[in-house]
């Protein structure tokens, strides 16, 4: 149950959705921008307390979509068990092995975890909410030639179709008497190659016919390409970006400036 | 060599490191302007055909070519993919996996955007592409949303808006629902008569496409039959060159008959019939038939209460499923993509647990066992075997289900079920290099070794050719005669009428919307309609003699044994 719970969750989680939100509407120019400056300042900063101020700003963002309300729980759920994981192993290490006092590895342990959810947020709004071909375009206007994005824009687009595999691969498995929830911590990975080798065989006979219809359709016919509709940078995205840099300037500067709270 | 779309001359090839040719000595042209199908057994070479007419082979998969092979005038095998694009587009088997972009519109601009179109003619073209195929609904919708029918009409847009001369469409029927089928079908008639493109449909699935195609090609290896569709079907009913093939059964019937003429579809075979088996029109009273009842002496073995279930997207997928099924009963789930038939066999080894309601196994409720403990009793195959095979032998395939159900003689009943499967020579190959038909019959086997109670399959006869489906119902059969229950999902109504089946329950938009014998539910037209799913051929062709008040026969075989009973 637990795991089919986490294909189903973040499959639907990462997958793109056709709606007529603002955030859809946001220019890829400036989701890409604001991807990377959430990414900069939750590395940059190390404060707990400004951390999770930087996190709830995220969560108000994701209100503008509501499903992405949804998307982020259910990506939560999906992820949960993994993080509950690394931060418990991180933790017996931690006490076994350094002088660092419990109270302190536990501060540590939230910090990246809201760390990672920082870095998440944005990672799934672009995902939910920008086409591949929106994003190419985006960087295909800084001179940046189609064929070298697309590859990577399509293992984008994939692996929400991967995990939707991986989940009918691992059902297949099951009913064949496969149970990955019993026994020693040891025999449960080895049995993940019954999911892991399949879903990679799979992969491979789609790349191929992918590749076999590119080609086809004059994938790579010449460097330049045409985009039949332009995105256009507008006031709306221009004031996005100030927005959301003015609050993680602010957020740098209290770091910087302001006593620890936590 | 101009003037033909597509020519071949002595064309021979060979996969890399293989010793035997996938097709020999091919010699072939196709006109402008002809609606072309390809049939022919798995294996015999149709796909490697559809690759060397798109220029992939040998420029994608290498190996050897040799012979000429012109596209459109131009000779593809020197001058490279390149030299054929915008002149020729295919649609592959598995059509979702030629989608790169996520939004409709972006998936039919694509070829024109790598192409350099401008920006006007890009709008235009999407705009006749999306209206030919009346998808303008679709245009902003994700790809990953779309139903198989739909993504096919979207691959075929993209196709479209380049405007190619010729299409080649691999396999394109084999997962559409009977309605999806003939909706595609008229598509490319129109496609062909309006706008005169050159339309190549390699596929063994006959008794629809017959009726919209110029011209039959039977290939195995070699070129065996080439021809008018009707001609060739003669052919191939009186020579034992059709394996793999399957043939309409209206087709079937009047070769039994002895008939010179051969239908190609009901309609056109009514006035024959009637002449050729000199049937009075008035019949008896009551059709000497069964109804099925339900059966109240003992315990089910599967039974469903007001069973309702959700996908984490929110899509309802079943509203209320009452169902049960008895021992030693042979039952066929039938219903349109999207219906809701996988979702429902899923909850009958616990892969899915109700949202509401409940799923009782064996008098255990699903919710509180694991996948492990019901698949003890209730085999589940699904559609796609490479979902599952990840051993390196074939041999170690079965026993690792064997062992996982805690058999103790493995590898004894193992060897056993490779023997009954006819498997046994390929014990020590890997399940990768088999056949599409062995990877099939492998995966059946593999959950046969442990015996269940009951055996589920899942759309088991998608994408198999006709005498593999025989073989099928073969084991199926013979399941049922050592008293196993079988349950299978389909939309391949022709398949059903060949089968003893006890019943047939019929969904429709996650509901139930009727359960009978096999003749309760053949004949009834409007039910069926509601399910968009096609009646068989011979039960069509029955109603239309006016003869279904006195007979109810499935397929050819018992139709013929009854009228020729009755002229006796």
């Amino acid at each position: 149950m637990r795991q089919q719970g986490f294909f189903d969750s973040i499959g639907y989680a990462l997958l793109y959705e056709e709606s007529n939100s603002t955030l859809h509407a946001i220019d890829p120019r400036a989701k890409l921008l604001y991807v990377a400056l959430t990414i900069a300042v939750s590395m940059a900063v190390a404060r707990l307390d400004i951390l999770l101020l930087i996190l709830v700003a995220n969560l108000v963002l994701l209100t503008l979509y509501r499903n992405l309300v949804v998307k982020f729980a259910l990506f939560l759920r999906g992820l949960a068990p993994f993080i509950a994981i690394i931060v418990v192993f991180n933790i017996m290490i931690s006490l076994a092995f350094t002088n660092i006092s419990l109270a302190e590895v536990a501060i540590m342990q939230i910090r990246s975890v809201a760390r990672i959810l920082c870095i998440a947020i944005p990672i799934l709004v672009l995902l939910s909410t920008t086409t591949p071909w929106q994003i190419i375009q985006a960087f295909a206007k800084v001179g940046i030639t189609y064929t070298y994005v697309y590859p990577f824009i399509i293992a984008l687009r994939f692996i929400p179709i991967v995990f939707s595999e991986m989940k009918n691969i691992y059902d297949a498995q099951r009913a064949r008497g496969l149970d990955f929830e019993k026994g020693r911590v040891m025999d449960r990975v080895k049995r993940l190659a019954a999911i892991v080798i399949p879903t990679i065989v799979c992969s491979i006979i789609r790349a191929k016919d992918l590749i076999e219809a590119m080609e086809l359709r004059g994938f790579g016919y010449s460097k330049k390409r045409t985009f039949y509709k332009s995105i256009k940078f507008r006031k709306m995205d221009a004031l996005f970006i100030v927005v959301i840099a003015s609050l993680y300037l602010t957020a740098i500067v209290a770091a910087l400036i302001t006593p620890a709270i936590l | 060599m101009d003037g033909r779309a597509i020519e071949l001359r002595n064309t021979t090839y060979f996969y890399p490191n293989t010793t035997a040719p996938a097709i020999e000595n091919i010699n072939l042209s196709i006109d402008y302007g002809e609606f072309v199908a390809i049939a022919g057994p798995s294996g015999g070479g149709k796909s490697t055909l559809a690759r060397i007419v798109t220029g992939l082979i040998p420029h994608i998969y290498g190996g050897s070519l040799s012979g000429e092979v012109s596209v459109d005038g131009v000779n593809v095998v020197e001058e490279g993919i390149r030299s054929i694009i915008g002149r020729i587009g295919i649609v592959l088997q598995v059509p979702e996996n030629q989608i790169v972009n996520l939004v409709v519109e972006e998936e039919i601009a694509f070829p024109l955007e790598n192409l350099l179109f401008d920006v006007k003619t890009i709008l235009s073209r999407i705009e006749e592409a999306m209206n030919s195929l009346k998808i303008g609904h679709l245009r902003n919708r994700a790809t990953n949303t779309l139903s198989g029918g739909e993504i096919q009409k979207v691959v075929l847009a993209s196709i479209l808006a380049y405007i190619p001369k010729i299409i080649v469409l691999d396999e394109p029927l084999a997962h559409l629902d009977p309605y999806s089928v003939k909706e595609l079908l008229e598509i490319l008639r129109n496609l062909n008569r309006v706008h005169g493109v050159t339309i190549v449909v390699i596929e063994h699935r006959l008794s629809e496409l017959i009726k919209y195609v110029s011209r039959l090609i039977v290939l195995d290896r070699r070129i065996v039959f080439d021809g008018r569709p009707r001609d060739v079907l003669a052919s191939i009913l009186n020579s034992e060159s059709g394996r793999g093939i399957e043939i309409p059964s209206i087709s079937r019937l009047f070769t039994m008959a002895g008939s010179s003429f051969i239908p190609l579809a009901v309609d056109e075979s009514i006035d024959v019939f009637r002449g050729l088996f000199h049937r009075n029109s008035e019949c008896g009273s009551a059709p000497p038939d069964r109804v099925y009842s339900m059966r109240l002496d003992v315990d089910p073995i599967i039974s469903t209460r007001n069973l309702w279930y959700t996908y984490a997207s929110g899509r309802i997928a079943l509203k209320g499923i009452d169902i049960d099924v008895y021992r030693g009963e042979f039952i066929a789930i039938v219903g349109a993509n999207g219906s809701g038939k996988t979702t429902l066999v899923k909850h009958f080894n616990g892969i899915l647990k109700p949202s509401k309601g409940s799923v009782k196994v064996f008098g255990r409720d699903t919710s509180s066992y694991s996948v492990a403990e019901l698949a003890k009793y209730i085999g589940v195959v699904f559609q796609n075997p490479l979902h599952q095979f990840f051993k390196e032998t074939v041999l170690e395939e079965i026993m690792f289900s064997a062992r996982n159900m805690g058999i103790s003689n493995a590898e004894e009943k193992a060897l056993a079920i490779l023997r009954y499967f006819n498997l046994s020579h390929l014990a020590d190959r890997s399940p990768y290099e088999i056949s599409v038909g062995e990877q099939r019959r492998l995966a059946i086997a593999s959950v046969l070794v442990y015996d269940p109670e009951a055996v589920v399959l899942d759309e088991a006869t998608a994408g198999i050719d006709f005498s593999l489906k025989m073989e099928l119902l073969k084991i199926l059969t013979d399941l049922i005669k050592r008293g196993k229950t079988v349950i299978l999902t389909t939309h391949d109504i022709e398949f059903l009428s060949y089968a003893p089946l006890d019943r047939i329950i019929v969904l429709s938009d996650g509901m139930v919307l009727a359960q009978g014998t096999p003749s309760e539910i053949l004949y009834n037209d409007a039910l069926l309609a509601r399910a968009r799913v096609a009646p068989p051929q011979i039960p069509m062709l029955v109603k239309l003699a006016g003869l279904d008040g006195c007979i109810r026969p499935l397929n050819e075989g018992e139709l013929y044994t009854m009228l020729s009973g009755v002229q006796r």
